[in-house]
């Protein structure tokens, strides 16, 4: 079979001694730099990108990839032990992994998240490796129209995000829209609430957003409780999950793999769409969806699966049709640029090396991931005993230096800040920040390709139901509501019922 | 990394002492610390790549210590500003494009520096033209069909474009001025969102720097119809100017060069023009960047000016306002 001798030749690349110790090298610095709360692979990467220009191409390439898809790994460290996402692809996994850590099992959050991110990595590097061209050229098949009913879909989809009360979630869901349009509007290329601030231009970054909403408001959170109380992971002793959590995250583990797989392929979703997804889709196959939010297991693992998963995916566009699928891919595609690589999907055929070789390379390095994680477990775990007046400063450290460093501006730092008095608010209003964040990821994506459909259309919403993909996805929107309101619909009657009866 | 610096400070002084005896009199000691290149755009992208070339050939042929910064936000106006407001000591370099310094004015009432007053110019280092390209499948195959679609049904056709007020962008709305067509503009945030539309067809055409365009062309998923050059590139021998398809005149391309704050010493700025020039000239870097270039300052500063004038037009006459 074609694929498998393509298979041999990039593991021939991607196991020489050179290529192994660039591979580990990338992997250990993202693990690293993962679980760090806003130092992400985009600013490592950029920081990194001189130093590759005197290696070979195809060992510089698969330690940034290690980077990025290592950081999926170590994102969910601090988001389980501190509730400090250390990635924003892991801020969803924050919400049982915390409550986990909080019952004294952290070690088997941390496991579940390293296993179920290896599985994700190794199926979907599978897909990749076999299915990677046909992907692509169906991923052209997105254009304004699906995109924008995928995202309704998904917006829909997250009213069943929230745990606690609906109303607090959606006006969260609102401040979220209302924060992602900040900033130059692609369409009409007006500025939208920039108050005449020139840094406010290109919006609100998602690093500041998420690093001020999750680590600088817990942080200020935690000050202003006892210290005492919150070290509650005295006991790490079992630190490897039961079988019977193994078990329970089984499932989970594939679907988030399929979920995050899917949404990695398409150019311009990122992976935490993706582990937001993978989060509702369990929430919503639960039996009993009120676990969710109090330490379940599957809220560790389906996100986890699907951010790893959706991070190899993400290969597919930008490797078999040159089009970067996000910021780091773009970097990535710089680095090869500046080898004197035309990136491209010529780069299949004219460089097999480079293609299988990193491809290799990816089943590689989650092995090495795996290897670098599990016995980690144990140390991480330790942590969380680390004197939060210890761990605090370094992490509101990491945190400006991650911010800054992105665009090289002071105003990103104070903007972060700004939003973490905002979290603290909203902490003690007891409003959920999940909500925000995928109000702020999803209400531009949907409004621009809203906008963009119909100026393309003419005005004609009839585009939404003409092209079957987007089709597909507003039956299916449909169908979640109708699944939602039903079940209240009952229960009110049968309340109704009970009232008159009584 | 130790090794490095100090091979790179003996070249430095090696060539302080031979190389340019007379140079080196006029700035003694010039470089002796770092020197900053802020790039107004994020690493990876176009401007990005072209600085990061020049800075790693000065660096590695003369040993200067050569920092590229990126300064990204605002289109780029951020970084520009940054630099206005550094010291003009020669310490602090900018790479400059046409959109900052020669159409930023136009667009922005309250842009925070003056292209002109505010920095000197050192340097062209690359211009490239703009690829206008429709996809594999189109039954567009030259700029004549382009015209004739747009003819046949008045604002109908699609044109991509990676932004709006964009060259790209600008450039799309001086080709309908000049043909007297009219078709709708349809904004993407950068090339990659706009490639799987114009690849597909759902977009009509794509009007994109040649260098995003490349790979697509290459692979055969897009067609170019022409570039906006006054004359063809070496790189698509076959693909006409758009001048040539009967638009005389018309040109259109995106340059960077260097520039530093006003009232950086002439010495120093001619010593930046001269090593800047000579890393130009080498075949690796030629390879890579130029176009028919010339480097001197001043006709840089005549091609902001003309730039300048040319885009304010365009602007003005299709309505383009982003405040």
């Amino acid at each position: 079979m074609d694929v498998l001798s393509n298979l041999a030749l990039g593991f021939g690349v991607a196991l020489t001694l050179k290529n192994l110790a660039y591979c580990f090298l990338g992997v250990f610095l993202g693990t690293l730099i993962g679980v760090l709360p806003g130092i992400g692979p985009l600013v490592t990467i950029a920081m990194l990108l001189p130093i590759t220009f005197g290696l070979d191409p195809v060992s510089s390439l698969i330690m940034l990839a290690g980077i990025f898809y290592g950081a999926q790994y170590g994102g969910s460290t601090t988001a389980i032990l501190v509730n400090m996402p250390g990635e924003v692809s892991s801020a969803v996994t924050a919400i049982d992994g915390y409550q986990m850590a909080r019952q004294g099992r952290a070690g088997p959050a941390l496991a579940t998240a390293a296993m179920a991110s290896f599985v994700g990595g190794i199926l979907s590097t599978l897909i990749v490796a076999f299915f990677g061209p046909l992907v692509g050229r169906w991923a052209l098949e997105f254009g304004a129209a699906e995109y924008f009913s995928l995202m309704l879909m998904g917006l829909v989809f997250s009213a069943v995000l929230s745990h606690g009360d609906l109303v607090k979630a959606l006006a969260m869901v609102v401040i979220g829209l209302l924060l992602g349009i900040v900033g130059t509007d692609v369409t009409s290329g007006l500025p939208r609430f920039s108050f005449g601030i020139p840094e406010l231009l290109d919006g609100v970054g998602f690093t500041v957003v998420a690093v001020g909403l999750f680590a600088v408001s817990e942080i200020v959170l935690n000050l202003a409780r006892n210290e005492k109380v919150e070290v509650f992971a005295k006991d790490v002793k079992n630190l490897m999950p039961t079988w019977a959590d193994m078990k329970a995250a089984a499932m989970p583990t594939l679907r988030g793999t399929a979920l995050g797989s899917f949404f990695g392929a398409l150019p311009g979703i990122t992976a935490s769409v993706a582990a937001f997804s993978a989060y509702m889709l369990e929430k919503k196959l639960a039996k009993d969806p009120s676990r969710f939010g109090h330490g379940a297991i599957e809220g560790v693992a389906a996100p986890e699966a699907a951010n790893n998963a959706a991070a190899q995916t993400h290969f597919i566009p930008t490797l078999t049709l040159g089009i970067p699928a996000s910021a780091v891919m773009a970097l990535m595609l710089g680095a090869l640029t500046m080898q004197g690589i035309q990136p491209g999907p010529q780069v299949m055929t004219s460089k097999p090396e480079l293609f299988w070789g990193l491809v290799a390379s990816m089943f590689v390095g989650n092995v090495l991931l795996l290897v670098l994680n599990l016995p980690l477990v144990g140390l991480w775990a330790r942590l969380t005993q680390v004197p939060y007046r210890w761990l605090f400063p370094a992490i509101l450290v990491f945190a400006c230096v991650g911010n800054f460093s992105l665009n090289n501006s002071a105003m990103d730092v104070y903007l972060c800040a700004a939003i973490g008095v905002l979290g603290y608010v909203f902490a003690k209003l007891d409003c959920q920040p999940a909500p925000l964040i995928l109000g702020y990821v999803l209400g531009p994506m949907l409004e621009e390709n809203l906008r963009r459909a119909l100026l393309m259309s003419d005005g004609s919403f009839a585009v939404f139901v003409t092209r079957p993909i987007s089709l597909a996805f507003l039956v299916v929107t449909a169908l979640i509501l109708l699944a939602m309101v039903l079940p209240g619909l009952r229960r009110r009657r049968e309340l109704a019922v009970e009232e008159a009866a009584g | 990394m130790n090794r490095r610096i100090a091979r790179a400070a003996t070249a430095a002084l090696a060539t302080l002492a031979f190389a340019i005896p007379g140079l080196a009199f006029a700035q003694a000691g010039y470089p002796d610390k770092p020197v900053r290149l802020i790039v107004p755009f994020p690493p990876g992208g176009g401007t990005d790549i072209i600085s990061r070339i020049v800075a790693d050939k000065l660096s590695t042929t003369l040993g200067w210590k050569v920092v590229v910064e990126n300064k990204a936000g605002a289109g780029g106006t951020l970084g520009l500003d940054a630099a206005a407001k550094s010291k003009a000591d020669g310490y602090t370099l900018v790479m400059a494009q046409t959109s900052n310094l020669s159409i930023a004015p136009s667009l922005m009432p309250g842009l925070p520096y003056d292209p002109v007053k505010n920095f000197t110019p050192v340097t062209l280092v690359d211009a490239a033209p703009l690829a206008i390209t429709v996809g594999a499948s189109s039954p567009i195959k030259s700029m004549a069909d382009l015209v004739a679609a747009a003819k046949a049904a008045p604002g109908k056709l699609l044109f991509a474009s990676p932004g709006n007020s964009t060259v790209a962008h600008l450039t799309g709305e001086y080709f309908q001025k000049v043909a007297g067509i009219k078709y709708t503009h349809v904004p993407y945030k950068g090339t990659a969102q706009a490639l799987p539309d114009v690849i597909s067809g759902r977009a009509s055409f794509y009007v994109a720097s040649l260098e995003s365009a490349m790979p697509q062309v290459k692979a055969g998923q897009l067609r170019a119809i022409a570039v906006t050059s006054a004359k063809r590139v070496a790189q698509w021998p076959d693909v006409p100017t758009v001048a040539e398809s009967g638009y005389p005149g018309f040109e259109a391309i995106t340059w960077f060069g260097i520039a530093v704050p006003a009232g950086t010493p002439d010495a120093i700025v001619a010593r930046l023009n001269a090593e800047i020039t000579k890393v130009l000239a080498m075949p690796d870097v030629k390879e890579r960047l130029g176009g028919e270039l010339t480097t001197g300052p001043a006709a840089f500063t005549a091609l902001i000016k003309s730039d300048h004038d040319k885009w304010a037009g365009v602007i003005k006459e299709a309505g383009i306002k982003t405040q």
